[in-house]
C-alpha cells in the first residue's frame, strides 16, 4: 500500500489521536507557510543561470492545504487534526465515507469531461478503484504518470536537461531544444518523453509517449496513449507554481489541474529522506469498495 | 464553498421574520436538520457534499400532456442521474415493452437521447433530438428531489418561512436562479423563477412531500421509505426515499421503487449536444 494512502487512512487517523504532547510540538513546527510566508517568498530575487534562464534548482516544499492527505498536523482553527478534516465529527469513525464523498466533489469544470463511450468505464473504476476488479494504477504502486504525479520534490538543472525528483520517481526535461522522437519510436511509458522550453521565465514542458495506464485522478479518470501534457512552471522568487493542460483522445475537451504552488527550502543543509518503498499488500483482503 | 451554517445564516441575518429571533433559529435549525438528516454535509465544517447521485429503479409512469395525462405504463428498468452542480438530470426509462426513452435537461437546454446515452455527441453514440419545452417541466423535477429542495431552499435566503401544519414542519420558499455556482450546486431554474415550492417534512426533518403549482397545475412528489439505499458494501450515510409518487392535479403520473442509488457522487457529466444548442439559439 501506498505511503500516502496510509496518510489518508482510518488506521493512521486514528493513530494520529495517539500522539503525545512532543509530537504535536514537532507538527507545529512543520504547519504550513501562512500567506505573509507566501508574499514573502515570492519578494525575494528569482535566480538566473548564466545563459540568462530561471533556476529551479533546489528543494519545493508542498503549501498544505486543510483537508489534503498530509501528515497530521492539529488545526489551529478547528482543534482537530489537518488529516480528520473530511470527518464530519473529526473522528476517525466517519472518516473513511466522508473522505470518500467529499474526494468526489470536483466541479464541472474542473472534471474531465470524457467522450459518452467513455462514461460507463470512468463509473465503474470509480466504484472499483480499489478493488481487484478495476484498481486504481496508484494504489498498486505503479507511477502517478504525468500530470497527475504534480510538481517534482526537487528539481536538478544543467543547460541541457532538468530532473525531477519525487518520492519515489524521477523524469527527465529536456530543454536543449530537441523535439519528441517520431512516433513510430515511442515506447509508451508512465511518465512519457518530455522537452521543455521557455515562454519569457515559464518553463513549458510537452511530455508525450505514455502508455495509457496512467489515471489522470483517483475517481477513475482513465487516460490513452494518446494523451499528451502540456505542463507550465514559473519561479517567482523563492515560490514554484505548476500547472498542467491534458489533451487525449478520449476527452471531449483539455482538462487542467493546478495551479499547485511550491516554496523553496531555503535551508542549504536540507536533505530528502529516503521513502518507505511502495508495497501493495491490500488489494485482495479488502471487502468493502468504500474508500476515502 | 458553500456552507450551510454561513449561507443559513446570512438568510436570517436579512430576514426579518414577524416573530423575531426565535423563529429564525428555528428556520436555521430547520434547514440545517433537514440536510444533515439526508446527510448532505461532510466535513467538520459541514459542507452541502452531494453533487452527483444515480439511482436505479421500476414502477410506473403516466406520459402529462398538455390537458391530460396517458396510460399507466409499466417500466421495468428506470435509470436516473441527477447532477446538481451542472444542473442536470438524465432519466433512462425501458418500458416493460421494452421501449427505452431518455430524458436530459442540463441548465436550460432539454433534450431526449435516442438509442443509447450520449446524445450523438459522438458518432455511433445514439442522437439528440432538442426538447426544449420539457426544460421547466425537468428542472422542476430536479429541484424537488429530496437534495433539490435542500439546496433550492438555502439558495432562497431570506424567502424561506416555516410554518406547522397538523404537526409537521412546512417549509416554503420560491424557486430563485442563483448568479454565482456553489461548489455542489448551480441554481438554474429558468421559466420556474418564483415558482413556489412548499415542503412537508418528516419526523426526520426529511421531505416527505413536496407541492409546487406551475402555470395552473398542481405537482406534488412523495417520499417515504427514507434509507442509504446503496449496495450493502458501498454505504455513504447519504439518505435516499425507497418510494417515490408524483402526481398532477392528483393524478399519479410516477410511482417508483427506488432498489439502489450511488451516492459518492458518481461521474455523470451532460454536455449539450450541438444540435441542441443550435436549436436552442434560434
Amino acid at each position: 500500500m501506498k505511503q500516502r494512502f496510509v496518510m489518508g487512512s482510518v488506521g493512521a487517523a486514528a493513530a494520529a489521536i495517539l500522539l503525545t504532547s512532543a509530537d504535536l510540538s514537532a507538527q507545529f513546527g512543520q504547519a504550513a507557510p501562512s500567506a505573509a510566508a507566501l508574499k514573502e517568498a515570492a519578494a525575494a530575487p528569482t535566480p538566473k543561470r548564466p545563459n540568462g534562464v530561471p533556476d529551479f534548482g533546489g528543494i519545493w516544499v508542498a503549501t498544505r492545504r486543510r483537508g489534503d492527505n498530509v501528515p497530521a498536523a492539529l488545526d489551529r482553527d478547528t482543534g482537530s487534526f489537518s488529516n480528520l478534516l473530511r470527518s464530519r465529527t473529526g473522528s476517525p469513525v466517519d472518516f473513511e465515507r466522508d473522505s470518500g464523498v467529499r474526494q468526489r466533489v470536483v466541479p464541472r469544470e474542473a472534471r474531465p469531461w470524457y467522450k459518452p463511450q467513455y462514461w460507463e468505464r470512468v463509473q465503474f473504476n470509480d466504484v472499483h478503484g480499489h478493488s481487484l476488479l478495476a484498481p486504481d494504477p496508484e494504489f498498486q504502486c505503479m507511477p502517478e504518470g504525468v500530470p497527475r504525479i504534480g510538481p517534482p520534490q526537487e528539481i536538478l538543472q544543467t543547460d541541457r536537461q532538468m530532473v525531477f525528483l519525487y518520492p519515489l520517481h524521477l523524469r527527465r526535461i529536456y530543454i536543449d531544444g530537441r523535439p519528441h522522437p517520431p512516433e513510430d519510436q515511442w515506447l509508451g511509458t508512465w511518465f512519457g518523453h518530455s522537452v521543455g522550453s521557455w515562454e519569457g521565465d515559464t518553463l513549458v514542458i510537452s511530455t508525450v509517449d505514455f502508455n495509457g495506464l496512467e489515471w489522470l485522478g483517483w475517481p477513475g479518470w482513465i487516460t490513452s496513449p494518446d494523451k499528451r501534457v502540456t505542463e507550465r512552471m514559473r519561479r517567482v522568487g523563492n515560490t514554484l507554481t505548476w500547472e498542467a493542460t491534458v489533451e487525449d483522445s478520449i476527452l471531449m475537451r483539455p482538462w487542467q489541474t493546478g495551479p499547485q504552488r511550491r516554496l523553496l527550502n531555503t535551508d542549504p543543509q536540507a536533505e530528502i529522506e529516503e521513502p518507505l518503498p511502495c508495497v501493495e499488500r491490500d488489494l485482495g483482503h479488502i471487502v468493502t469498495r468504500e474508500r476515502g | 464553498m458553500r456552507t450551510y451554517a454561513v449561507a443559513i445564516g446570512v438568510a436570517l441575518t436579512l430576514a426579518a421574520p414577524t416573530d423575531g429571533a426565535q423563529q429564525a433559529t428555528d428556520l436555521k435549525k430547520v434547514l440545517y436538520s433537514m440536510a444533515n438528516s439526508l446527510g448532505m454535509l461532510r466535513t467538520l465544517r459541514e459542507l452541502d457534499s452531494v453533487m452527483t447521485v444515480e439511482l436505479w429503479g421500476s414502477g410506473t409512469v403516466r406520459e402529462v400532456g398538455p390537458k391530460s395525462v396517458g396510460p399507466a405504463v409499466q417500466v421495468k428498468s428506470y435509470y436516473v442521474q441527477l447532477a446538481y452542480d451542472f444542473p442536470g438530470m438524465r432519466v433512462d426509462m425501458t418500458r416493460a415493452s421494452g421501449e427505452r426513452e431518455i430524458q436530459v435537461v442540463s441548465g436550460k437546454f432539454a433534450w431526449n437521447e435516442i438509442e443509447k446515452i450520449g446524445g450523438g455527441l459522438e458518432p455511433g453514440w445514439g442522437s439528440a433530438v432538442p426538447a426544449m419545452d420539457a426544460v421547466a417541466d425537468r428542472l422542476l423535477r430536479l429541484w424537488t428531489t429530496p437534495f433539490g429542495v435542500v439546496k433550492a431552499a438555502t439558495a432562497a435566503g431570506e424567502r424561506v418561512k416555516l410554518t406547522v401544519e397538523n404537526g409537521a414542519t412546512v417549509v416554503t420558499f420560491p424557486l430563485i436562479s442563483a448568479p454565482q455556482p456553489g461548489e455542489t450546486v448551480n441554481m438554474v431554474v429558468g421559466e420556474l423563477e418564483g415558482t413556489p415550492v412548499k415542503v412537508t417534512l418528516d419526523a426526520n426533518s426529511r421531505p416527505a412531500r413536496v407541492e409546487v403549482r406551475y402555470r395552473d397545475r398542481m405537482y406534488v412528489t412523495s417520499y417515504s421509505g427514507y434509507g442509504d439505499l446503496n449496495e450493502s458494501d458501498y454505504k455513504a450515510d447519504i439518505y435516499f426515499p425507497a418510494r417515490v409518487v408524483r402526481t398532477v392535479d392528483g393524478q399519479t403520473v410516477l410511482d417508483l421503487t427506488i432498489e439502489k442509488t450511488n451516492t459518492y457522487n458518481p461521474y455523470v457529466i451532460m454536455p449539450v449536444p450541438p444540435n441542441v444548442q443550435k436549436v436552442a439559439g434560434k
